[in-house]
């Protein structure tokens, strides 16, 4: 075993809600189309134009504590992990009251803080509201209203993958120089 | 209480007698796809990590689809990188160019997927290996994970029952049936389940209309989408002298929903942007002007679709303000197209032809302008996978493409086929 198996990414985020509806699409819609086509993986260039086409001034003012409220079938269409990386690069967490199958994968895979299935979570969450998350516990807080909710958080082997910033760095702990000597 | 097909393949893929859907295990898959545009990705990263190779050299397929025809100098090393390691055994199944071809079809063409098998790829149209009993599965780049362990984490599915029933009127083709289903069970049933088709309609379905039907249910979020494996495929086993155990669902499987659909009074459809379930009846759009017609993609470049694009086209010429291309989608797609004169009838109707590349699915090869419009074959049609986001892509039959093709319009394809 090459390096120690150390979780890396914290936890919990306090920051505002940015709000978003149902079916928010993957190409096009969380991830630049342009860059997608463009075959960009850089987290911090795609960060540049997260989410624009919904909500034009997001990637300019997002912060990495803020999180990412959506409805139902967040992250559809194509499954290109390019939507979970843009998300990742700007530093937001996700949660959302359900998440597209390719997406979860790929989310898992990028290693993006998330809570993918909190049944109504958009009706108790304005745009702007000040939120606590806890994304291991699964504990939501809306800090205007006061009100706790209480999601299903991960199961604990992907919560193993999302502590590890994601599935490369999760793979590089845990089998990285197995077979032959550490790449520079 | 039995078990459905994903069910068992999933529990003896992952040394268990039975698995129930929730679960997370850990599974072992018999076959592992890649092509020329992740696997050189993930080539990088597993260097990255200080690992050299793959796991399980043996299950591995690559092939060359996405950029068969770039010449860009980072897609031939990566090719050339591809193309030794190929050589140096580690992968056995390599597909250079010549005999590329797209990923999701080059399995069947070389009988390298078998029913029962559980199959993991890459790329997200993995679900259309389906049509032979297979349970195929999208990892995007979860594929890492297999690549380095030899194994993958899968959540276990629930399974639809599909029930579809009734004769195809003329014109209509699979690309129509699997589209209209898919549809009307949409995302919201069928994400994350694997779809099990039964029916007379199934029954009398080629293994390529069972590619299409398995592939069309990709854009409504399944896992997986099986045909249960029958006469057609122990032909299609026989053919390459495989012997695979069938696998099919007991008869006292649990079934989440089981949905039935009559398709005989089903018309030629077209989708309009930005989703490939945004249908309607073909004769709604006559007469919208066409720029560009697409024939080819992993769905709609088949002997199917390359056949039935043939009988309309034949002894036609493509309208002038109309540029035709046709991509059998593999290597040996073409070599049989050929053989049976096709090819020459698509060369006679001015077509540019290309042989075994994804190419304008997403964008490559002839890019759509602004404003453009394109009858295409392919899989999706947001605004901007084409080229210029104010082109508008709609999606149909073969038949239908080559009919616009032949107009300049869209067309009915049933004035060609009578």
């Amino acid at each position: 075993m090459g390096t120690k198996l150390v979780p890396t990414q914290t936890f919990t985020k306090a920051g505002r809600a940015w709000v978003f509806g149902d079916d928010v699409l993957n190409d096009g819609g969380i991830a630049s189309l342009d860059m997608v086509r463009q075959f960009i993986y850089d987290p911090k260039i795609l960060a540049t134009e997260c989410m624009r086409a919904l909500s034009p001034s997001f990637p300019e003012q997002a912060r990495p504590d803020d999180i990412v409220f959506a409805g139902k079938n967040f992250g559809k269409g194509q499954m290109h992990i390019t939507g979970p990386l843009s998300l990742k690069g700007v530093g937001v967490g996700l949660v959302c009251e359900s998440v597209t199958r390719g997406f979860f994968r790929l989310s898992v895979s990028a290693g993006l803080l998330m809570l993918p299935f909190v049944p109504g979570i958009t009706e108790k969450v304005l745009d702007g509201d000040p939120v606590d998350v806890n994304f291991r516990s699964g504990r939501i807080e809306n800090r205007r209203t006061g009100e706790i909710i209480h999601a299903q958080p991960m199961p604990d082997f992907v919560w193993e993958i999302l502590s590890f910033g994601g599935e490369r760095e999760w793979l590089a702990a845990k089998y990285g120089s197995a077979d032959a000597p550490a790449a520079k | 209480m039995g078990q459905t097909i994903a069910e068992k393949i999933l529990a003896r893929a992952s040394g268990r007698e039975r698995v129930t859907p929730g679960e997370i295990i850990w599974a072992t898959p018999d076959v592992v796809i890649n092509h020329d545009h992740n696997f050189p990705r993930y080539l990088g990263a597993l260097e990255k990590m200080g690992r050299k190779g793959v796991a399980a050299p043996h299950k591995q397929i690559v092939t060359i689809d996405h950029r068969p025809y770039s010449d860009d100098l980072a897609v031939v090393r990566a090719r050339q990188q591809m193309r030794t390691l190929a050589r140096e055994g580690g992968i056995s199944h390599f597909f250079d160019l010549g005999n590329h071809g797209i990923s999701h079809n080059v399995p069947i063409d070389q009988g390298l997927v078998k029913p029962g098998q559980l199959v993991i790829a890459s790329d997200s149209r993995a679900p259309a290996l389906g049509c032979i009993g297979a349970l195929s599965i999208a990892l995007g780049q979860g594929q890492l994970t297999v690549l380095v362990t030899g194994q993958a984490w899968l959540r276990v599915p629930t399974t639809l029952k599909i029930n579809i029933t009734g004769k195809p009127r003329q014109g209509v083709m699979s690309r129509d049936i699997a589209t209209w289903v898919a549809a009307a069970i949409s995302d919201s049933r069928g994400d994350y389940r694997v779809l099990e088709f039964y029916g007379d309609t199934i029954d009398a379905f080629s293994i390529d209309e069972r590619h299409t039907l398995c592939n069309v249910c990709v854009d409504i979020g399944v896992k997986g989408a099986i045909v249960p494996p029958d006469q057609k495929v122990a032909d299609y086993l026989e053919r390459f002298g495989h012997h695979a155990d069938w696998v099919v669902s007991d008869t006292d499987a649990f079934f989440e929903e089981e949905i039935s659909f009559d398709i005989t009074d089903l018309e030629p459809q077209i989708a309009l942007p930005p989703d490939p379930m945004n249908i309607v009846p073909v004769t709604q759009l006559l007469g919208r002007k066409v720029n560009q017609v697409f024939i080819g993609s992993c769905i709609g470049g088949k002997m199917e679709d390359l056949r039935a694009a043939a009988q309309v086209l034949k002894g036609h010429q493509s309208h002038p303000d109309v540029h035709l291309l046709v991509i059998p989608a593999t290597a040996e797609i073409h070599r049989q197209a050929l053989a049976e004169g096709l090819m020459e009838i698509f060369s006679k109707a001015n077509a540019n032809i290309a042989v075994g590349a994804c190419g304008p699915c997403y964008g490559t090869i002839a890019p759509l302008s602004d404003e453009e419009v394109c009858v295409a074959t392919s899989t999706r049609n947001e605004n901007g996978r084409m080229g210029s986001p104010t082109a508008t892509i709609l999606l149909a039959n073969a038949a239908t493409a080559a009919a616009a093709a032949i107009r300049g319009v869209v067309a009915d394809p049933r004035e060609f086929l009578a």
